[in-house]
């Protein structure tokens, strides 16, 4: 996990908790895609193969969670073969 | 000159027979069960049939656990046949394992034949491999235990979880054709269930004496009350349910969550192609992957997740 740029930039407000163990705390990151409402016959009709759409076009925002929070908005790209989070707007509780 | 017997000489004679010689049953010779036919037909073959079914899935359940494979292995029943006993132990593949089942009472009751790319697999985790497939070839002596060892254990987990038990493993039978299957002799229902291996696809057989396709229709419940009323399944089809499409398994120090800014790029240790969630929930429902079609995403499942896969 990293995050481009960090080193690169001037960073005095960014936080610490004060606690060195717990700045070293990992935390499980989600991106939530896309959140849809089905009938549950539908769900029963899920096969492997099946291609369902995610709701989810070109810039759309995506959600950042951090233990099950809202954490920020932003927009998935892929960096070398793999996900990646743009961070477009922190949430309200995840400012720094 | 004959004459009447005594009181005393009545006792004295019927004191003479011991409980052993009232027994006429010659030893060996097994009580015929009148519940249990010698041939299936008709419902109750078809009943067999449904249950193997559901005994193809407590198989491959247990061989994924046995084997410990990274994927549900995926067992499918695809025929059932019945033949008398001397002739389905008699031309088992040379080099194809018997394992025995036995009831509570040690009589031995059916038995699962491995092929020999199942068993070598079953053999080759026991020794710490991989246990994928591997072409078939005859098991040395010190590979027939390791698999009479697997096969308890086979025994163990379908007497925990299918329709067949009560029954426990037998040991191997290193000579079908003449084993205590052959001689309880009768006839034998055989249920093919064909089984995905990684690599490669294989099968096992499973045969069963009369008593013990009996049980299969004995503990099957009636089909009106399997099914729930029609106008009750088609209100829960219409139940709103929530699904989201998710990529887990990341993580992030606390220290770089507060070092996040707008503009910044978090790389995830998710690769494109790998392993999206897709969550009814909060269940995990199915694994696939993103793919796109013009500006739209879709989610294509690959697996559906198993009955007791959660998150």
């Amino acid at each position: 996990m990293t995050i481009r740029d960090l080193d690169d930039i001037d960073s005095p407000g960014a936080l610490r908790t004060g606690a060195p163990l717990l700045d070293q705390l990992e935390l499980p990151l989600e991106v939530r895609l896309g959140r849809q409402v089905w009938s549950l016959d539908r769900v029963l009709g899920l096969r492997a193969g099946d291609a369902v759409p995610v709701g989810l076009e070109g810039d759309d925002v995506v959600t950042l969670y951090v233990q099950d929070r809202p954490f920020a908005i932003g927009e998935l790209v892929v960096v070398d073969g793999r996900f990646a989070f743009r961070v477009r707007e922190l949430a309200h509780g995840g400012a720094p | 000159m004959s004459r009447l017997l005594s009181q005393e000489e009545v006792d004295a004679l019927l004191a003479s027979f011991g409980p052993d010689e009232t027994d006429l049953a010659p030893a060996g010779a097994i009580p015929f069960d009148l519940r249990a036919p010698l041939l299936l037909a008709g419902d109750r073959l078809s009943l067999v049939q449904a249950a193997c079914e559901r005994i193809a899935d407590a198989v491959a359940d247990a061989l994924t656990v046995i084997l410990v494979a990274d994927r549900p292995i995926r067992g499918e029943f695809t025929r059932l046949v019945q033949q008398p006993a001397g002739t389905v132990l008699s031309t088992l593949v040379h080099g194809e394992p018997l394992g025995l089942l036995v009831d509570e009472a040690g009589e031995p009751v059916g038995g699962i034949s491995f092929q020999g790319e199942l068993a070598l697999a079953m053999v080759d985790r026991l020794q710490g491999g991989e246990g994928g497939f591997v072409a078939a070839r005859p098991l040395s002596a010190v590979e027939n235990r390791l698999l009479e060892s697997a096969f308890h254990r086979l025994a163990r987990l379908l007497d925990e979880r299918c329709a067949l038990a009560p029954l426990r493993s037998g040991g191997l039978d290193r000579a079908p054709g003449f084993g205590r299957l052959a001689q309880r002799g009768g006839m034998l229902a055989t249920a093919e269930i064909r089984l995905e291996l990684g690599g490669g696809e294989t099968a096992c057989h499973l045969l069963m004496t009369p008593r013990l396709a009996n049980r299969l229709v004995a503990e099957e419940p009636p089909p009106q009350d399997r099914n729930a009323p029609p106008e009750l399944i088609e209100a829960l089809r219409r139940v709103p349910v929530t699904v989201e499409t998710v990529i887990t398994g990341a993580s992030l120090r606390v220290t770089d969550l507060h070092r996040m800014r707008p503009g910044h790029v978090l790389q995830l240790d998710v690769a494109e192609h790998d392993g999206l969630g897709l969550r009814l929930n909060g269940t995990l429902l199915a694994q696939g992957v993103l793919r796109r079609q013009g500006k739209v995403r879709l989610f294509e499942i690959r697996q559906l997740a198993a009955a007791n896969a959660g998150e």
